[in-house]
C-alpha cells in the first residue's frame, strides 16, 4: 500500500512539465526500502546501517516491446536514467497507443559496438561522466553513496558498472511481463542492489570483471513492474 | 536613413552567407600500397574547419587544469609529436607519469591506443590525458564548460559543425580530425621505395636484416602490425606495469605492449613504454643480448641473438631512413597562427 502511494506520488511529480504522452513510454521509478529513493536522504540498510545514496544513474537501451512473442517495436537508441533529473526516468516510445504488449526487454548498458564506435552525442556524450576515460568503455551503471560500513574516505561506496571485452561483457538483459498501458512503470528498488552489494565491506567496484558482471546481474534483477493487486 | 537600412540589409546578406557557408570537405589520401585505415570517416568527415579547430585545441592549455599544459607539451611536431628526452610523461604542476609519451602519426591505421591498447577509439583517448590527474588534469564537462564560455570556441564549432553548440562529441572528434591528418609516409624509405631515390649499401643490408629479424611486428609499411607482443623487457621494478594483461585480464597478455611504429623511431628516443633505453644502440643490444626469459616472451626474437654489431650498426642505418622531416616541419602541422 506505501508503496502504490509512492508510485502514484512519483507520478504526478514526474509527469510536471512533461509534453504529453503520445504513443508509449516506459516510467522508471527509483525505490529504496519501499520508498521512493531521494537522493542524499539518510536511509539504512535491512541491518539497521546508516547510509545515504548520492547517485543513480544507468543506461537503457535496445528497449523492445512484444506482443505474444512478436516484436511489436525496437527502439535502437540509447538513454541515461537518472534518478536525479526527474525527466530522464520518462523514456518516450514512438509508436501508438493502440500496439499491444504483454511484455518488453531492455538492455542495461550499452553493447559492444556502441563501446567501439568513437564519440557520440546526447545521452552517450562523454561529458556526462558515464564513460571511464582510462579505459575505453561506458559505464552501465552508477551508484554512489556513503555507509559506515566503508572504511573509505568519507565511508564513500561507488559501484561503476561496465565493460564490454569477452568474457567480462557487462550488459544485461532485463525482461519483464508488463499490463498493456500507455505509460509502464518500472520500479528499481535498489535497496536489493544495495544490501548485497555491500555485503562482507566491498565498497568499491569501478573496472570490468567478474566483480562488475556479477553485480550487474544484481542490478537486472531491480527491475519489476508493480502487481495491479496492491493498488 | 537610407544607410541605415542598406547597412541592414548588408548585414543580413553577410549574415546568411556566413551561416549558410557549409565547411569544405578535405579528402583523406590514403599513401600508395598502404592499406585501407581502419578509422571510420563516415562517422566523422573531414573539414578544413574541423581540422583547423582541432589543430587549435591540440595546441590550447585551455583544456588542463593549471591552464599551462597543452597536448603539444608532450607531443611536439617538430620531433614527430613526442616528448623527446624524457622518459616518462611531465604533466601539470610538473606530475610525472609512468609512460613514454609515444610519436603521433598515421593514426587512422590504429586499432587501439595507448602502450596497452587500453583505449579502442582514436575520438575516445583524448579523455584520458585531459583526466589524468599527473597529466592534464581535468574534469572533461568543465573543459567544455570552459570552451564554451569562451568568446573564439563557439564561432569555431559553428563553422566545423553547423551550429554554436560545443558539446563533448564535437570536441573531441575535432581534435581527430586535426590528428588524423598526422601522415608520415615521405622518409627516404619512402622515396627508395617509390623509386626516387637508392638505398646506400649498409642501409640496404640494414633493410635485409630488418626484414628477416623485425618486419613481422613492425611491420611496413605502417612498421607496426598494430598487435601486442613482449619483446623481452625486464618488468620495471619501479612501475611493474605488466602492460595489456590490465585491459584483458587475460594472463597470456602479461607484459605485452603495443607494437609501436618505428617511423620517426630517430626522435621518439628515449625508447619503449618507460623510456628506458636511450639509444637505439641500446635497443638493438636488448634484442641481441639483453632479452629477459618469459612465459610470454615472443617466439619471435629467438633468433635475433646472431646479430653481429656490424650488423646492429646497418640496422640502425636503415631505421635513420625512416625520418621524415616534411612531416616534423609541414607548416600545417605545428601551432596555428591565424
Ligand atoms: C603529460 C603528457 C601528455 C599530455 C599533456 C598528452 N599526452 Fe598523449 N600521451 C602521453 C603518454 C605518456 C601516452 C602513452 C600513454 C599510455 O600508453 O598509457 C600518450 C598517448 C597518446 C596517444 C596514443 C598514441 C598511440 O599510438 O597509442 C594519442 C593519440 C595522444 N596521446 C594524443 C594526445 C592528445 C590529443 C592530447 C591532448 C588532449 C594529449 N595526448 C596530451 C602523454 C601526454
Ligand atoms: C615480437 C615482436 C617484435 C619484434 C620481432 C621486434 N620488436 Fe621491436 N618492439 C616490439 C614491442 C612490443 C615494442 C614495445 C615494447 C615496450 O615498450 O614495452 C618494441 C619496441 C621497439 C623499439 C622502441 C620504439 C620506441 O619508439 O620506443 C624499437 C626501436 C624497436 N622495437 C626496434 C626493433 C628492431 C630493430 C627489431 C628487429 C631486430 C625489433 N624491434 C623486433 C615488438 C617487436
Amino acid at each position: 500500500m506505501v508503496r502504490s502511494v509512492a508510485i502514484f506520488f512519483c507520478l504526478l511529480s514526474g509527469l510536471q512539465g512533461l509534453p504529453q504522452d503520445r504513443g508509449r513510454a516506459l516510467r522508471f521509478v527509483p525505490f529504496v526500502n519501499a520508498g521512493p529513493l531521494q537522493l542524499d536522504e539518510p536511509l539504512f540498510l535491512p541491518d539497521g546501517t546508516p547510509a545515504t545514496i548520492t547517485q543513480l544513474r544507468f543506461y537503457v537501451s535496445q528497449i523492445r516491446f512484444f506482443d505474444q512473442g512478436h516484436i511489436a517495436f525496437f527502439d535502437s537508441s540509447c538513454y541515461l536514467v537518472d534518478a536525479g533529473e526527474p525527466k530522464s526516468l520518462l523514456i518516450q516510445a514512438d509508436l501508438p497507443r493502440s500496439t499491444h504488449a504483454d511484455s518488453i526487454s531492455f538492455l542495461l548498458g550499452i553493447d559492444s559496438l556502441n563501446n567501439v564506435s568513437g564519440a557520440f552525442g546526447g545521452d552517450l556524450d562523454p561529458t556526462k561522466g558515464m564513460y571511464w576515460t582510462w579505459n575505453s568503455g561506458y559505464i552501465n551503471w552508477k551508484l554512489e553513496g556513503t555507509c559506515t560500513k566503508c572504511t573509505t574516505v568519507k565511508n564513500e561506496f561507488q559501484f561503476h558498472l561496465g565493460g564490454y571485452l569477452p568474457p567480462y561483457f557487462n550488459a544485461q538483459q532485463v525482461g519483464l511481463k508488463v499490463k498493456d498501458e500507455g505509460v509502464i512503470t518500472v520500479e528499481v528498488d535498489v535497496s536489493k542492489f544495495f544490501a548485497q552489494a555491500l555485503l562482507g565491506g566491498r565498497c568499491s567496484v569501478m573496472s570490468p570483471g567478474k566483480d562488475a558482471v556479477e553485480l550487474a546481474k544484481l542490478a537486472a534483477s531491480v527491475f519489476s513492474i508493480p502487481s495491479r493487486g496492491e493498488e | 536613413m537610407r544607410n541605415k537600412v542598406l547597412t541592414a540589409i548588408a548585414a543580413l546578406v553577410l549574415f546568411a552567407a556566413a551561416t549558410d557557408r557549409q565547411p569544405v570537405a578535405v579528402e583523406f589520401r590514403i599513401p600508395k600500397g598502404w592499406p585501407q585505415p581502419s578509422y571510420d570517416f563516415a562517422n566523422n568527415p573531414l573539414t578544413q574547419e574541423g581540422i583547423a579547430l582541432g589543430r587549435k585545441l591540440f595546441y590550447d592549455p585551455i583544456l588542463s587544469a593549471d591552464s599551462i599544459v597543452s597536448c603539444s607539451s608532450c607531443h611536439l611536431s617538430y620531433t614527430a609529436f613526442t616528448h623527446v628526452d624524457h622518459a616518462v610523461s611531465h604533466g601539470i604542476r610538473d606530475r610525472i607519469g609512468t609512460r613514454n609519451s609515444p610519436a603521433l602519426m598515421n593514426l587512422a591505421w590504429g586499432r587501439s591506443f595507448m602502450w596497452d591498447g587500453a583505449v579502442n577509439h582514436l575520438d575516445m583517448q583524448a579523455l584520458a590525458p585531459i583526466s589524468h590527474p599527473d597529466e592534464m588534469g581535468e574534469d572533461f564537462s568543465h573543459v567544455i564548460q570552459k570552451l564554451q564560455r569562451t568568446e573564439r570556441y563557439p564561432e569555431l564549432f559553428r563553422r566545423a559543425f553547423g551550429d554554436e553548440a560545443i558539446t563533448g562529441e564535437r570536441m573531441l572528434k575535432a581534435l581527430s580530425q586535426f590528428e588524423l591528418t598526422l601522415i608520415s609516409a615521405y622518409s627516404k624509405y619512402d622515396r627508395v621505395k617509390a623509386g626516387a631515390e637508392v638505398f646506400t649499401q649498409q642501409e640496404a643490408k640494414g633493410y635485409a636484416l630488418f626484414l628477416a629479424h623485425c618486419n613481422t611486428c613492425h611491420h611496413e609499411p605502417l612498421f607496426t602490425t598494430g598487435e601486442f607482443a613482449n619483446n623481452g623487457l625486464r618488468v620495471d621494478t619501479i612501475y611493474n606495469d605488466l602492460g595489456r594483461m590490465k585491459v584483458t585480464g587475460v594472463p597470456t597478455d602479461s607484459l605485452h605492449f603495443k607494437v609501436p611504429t618505428l617511423r620517426n623511431v630517430e626522435f621518439s628516443f628515449p625508447y619503449m613504454h618507460d623510456g628506458r633505453f636511450k639509444s637505439l644502440r641500446h635497443v638493438l643490444d636488448h634484442y641481441v643480448e639483453g632479452l629477459s626469459p618469459s612465459p610470454t616472451l615472443a617466439a619471435e626474437l629467438s633468433n635475433s641473438n646472431s646479430l653481429t654489431k656490424d650488423d646492429r650498426t646497418d640496422l640502425i642505418a636503415f631505421l635513420l631512413t625512416l625520418s621524415d622531416r616534411d612531416f616534423c616541419f609541414d607548416p600545417e602541422h605545428g601551432y596555428p597562427k591565424e
